[in-house]
């Protein structure tokens, strides 16, 4: 496939190719790889898709990240989410991802941890990252892993204010609300980084779940490009729950304080079709619809706009 | 009467119940506020500093609100609980959720 994918130009995004003899599938990601900037978000959602479709029936398939220049953080988080996934419920050699050209970007793979938790491997392998010091994680018990989220980010200087109290109730969300109730597990993605010269801080984390859009619109609620962000945001307002119990639904709150002391300080909410942020300073609110539908929830805490 | 989180239930409560994890709010409120209320008819102290990892929402909630869900009156609640803690976002945030709780109760 030639051309224009979403706007974009580009070449053989996905196509088979010759792997030890054997025509497999190669996905083919673009320059940049990013889950809620415009442009890109479509396309790198959409490719991201590809992989759970085709490893699905595929034997074995190729990530192809030679073009890319740049991995945001919350693309990394979906990318080592999508990837991961694949390998724990089809096949812990399911790829073969040929990394970027770039070797700027090589490096920055492999130092983050990022290559440590995409190559072949299944649930071993992502428990075996808590005990490394890599940036990417992924847990699935939700106090035991939030308690080793807290160890890690103790490491860093300067842990924004009411985070630590984010993540928990983003913890506590995916366990008690992100999956059905028969779902094998509740797992969960994640990433935190703080730039060297101590000026930004992210931390991403992402589920494989149900996805607010479908847990808040009903059959009466037709889903469209309008209702589909708003019901993140709201889902984002304080007192909002799916338990029908009117004490709960404070978790919200929690997610959005952390930005809400500096005007350089964005939340992200990437849900199925929709994409909500949220800037402290103006408290105001973008809602977005986006074409490819990412599977789960992502929210990133940016509190550097450059940084992410 | 002095409840340490920390020291006396543990330095990583997590969760709002006993399915979320050994813990829980369910568990601290269980165990250690409702006997204070009822045992006692002293005021009870409840220090939070101990514990670094923070407090959410949930554990906040079903500890300090869940009280009135669960047998004790707001009226006791006002007169005896006295939340110690240097940051006053955590008193205030649990007082909001006494409050809520008791005028719900009111209206239902």
């Amino acid at each position: 496939m030639n051309g224009k994918f979403m706007g974009l130009k580009i070449q053989n995004i996905v196509e088979r190719v010759d792997f030890k003899g054997e025509l497999i599938p190669q996905i083919t990601f673009l320059d940049r790889i990013c889950i809620y900037r415009d442009l890109y978000a479509n396309a790198s959602i959409n490719l991201l898709n590809l992989i759970l479709i085709l490893a699905k029936t595929e034997k074995h398939i190729i990530i192809n990240l030679k073009d890319t220049k740049i991995i945001s953080a919350s693309g990394a988080v979906a990318l080592f989410s999508y990837i991961t996934y694949a390998q724990i419920n089809y096949k812990e050699d399911l790829f073969t991802i040929h990394l970027p050209n770039d070797r700027a970007l090589v490096k920055r793979i492999r130092d983050t941890g990022l290559w440590d938790a995409i190559r072949s491997g299944g649930k071993r392998k992502l428990d075996k990252l808590w005990e490394s010091n890599s940036k990417f994680q992924s847990g699935y018990i939700a106090d035991t892993h939030f308690n080793k989220t807290i160890e890690a980010l103790d490491k860093y200087k300067n842990v924004p204010h009411r985070l630590k109290e984010a993540i928990n109730e983003a913890i506590l969300n995916i366990s008690h609300h992100a999956y059905h109730d028969n779902s094998k597990e509740f797992r969960w993605w994640q990433y935190c980084s703080q730039n060297p010269s101590n000026k930004s801080f992210i931390f991403v984390i992402c589920d494989k779940g149900i996805t607010i859009p479908k847990k808040f619109l009903t059959a009466t609620s037709a889903p469209d490009r309008d209702t589909i962000p708003e019901s993140i945001a709201y889902a984002m307002k304080e007192g909002t729950t799916s338990t029908g119990c009117k004490w709960r639904g404070k978790g919200s709150v929690n997610i959005k304080k952390p930005v809400e002391s500096d005007d350089r300080d964005l939340l992200i909410v990437v849900s199925g079709n929709g994409i909500y942020k949220y800037n402290s300073k103006i408290k105001s609110e973008e809602k977005q619809y986006i074409h490819s539908a990412f599977d789960g929830t992502l929210i990133a805490w940016n509190f550097d706009f450059d940084e992410a | 009467m002095k409840i340490d989180i920390a020291s006396d239930f543990s330095k990583k409560p997590f969760g709002r119940y006993q399915a979320d994890g050994k813990n829980s709010a369910e568990k601290f409120r269980n165990e250690f506020l409702i006997p204070a209320f009822q045992d006692t008819d002293e005021n009870i102290e409840v220090f939070l500093d101990g514990v670094t990892i923070g407090f959410g929402s949930s554990f906040l909630e079903e500890s300090f609100a869940g009280l009135l869900r669960n047998g004790i009156s707001y009226i006791e609640v006002k007169k005896r609980l006295k939340i110690i803690t240097d940051d006053h976002g955590y008193i205030s945030e649990i007082w909001e959720y006494i409050e809520a709780q008791n005028n719900r109760s009111i209206i239902d």
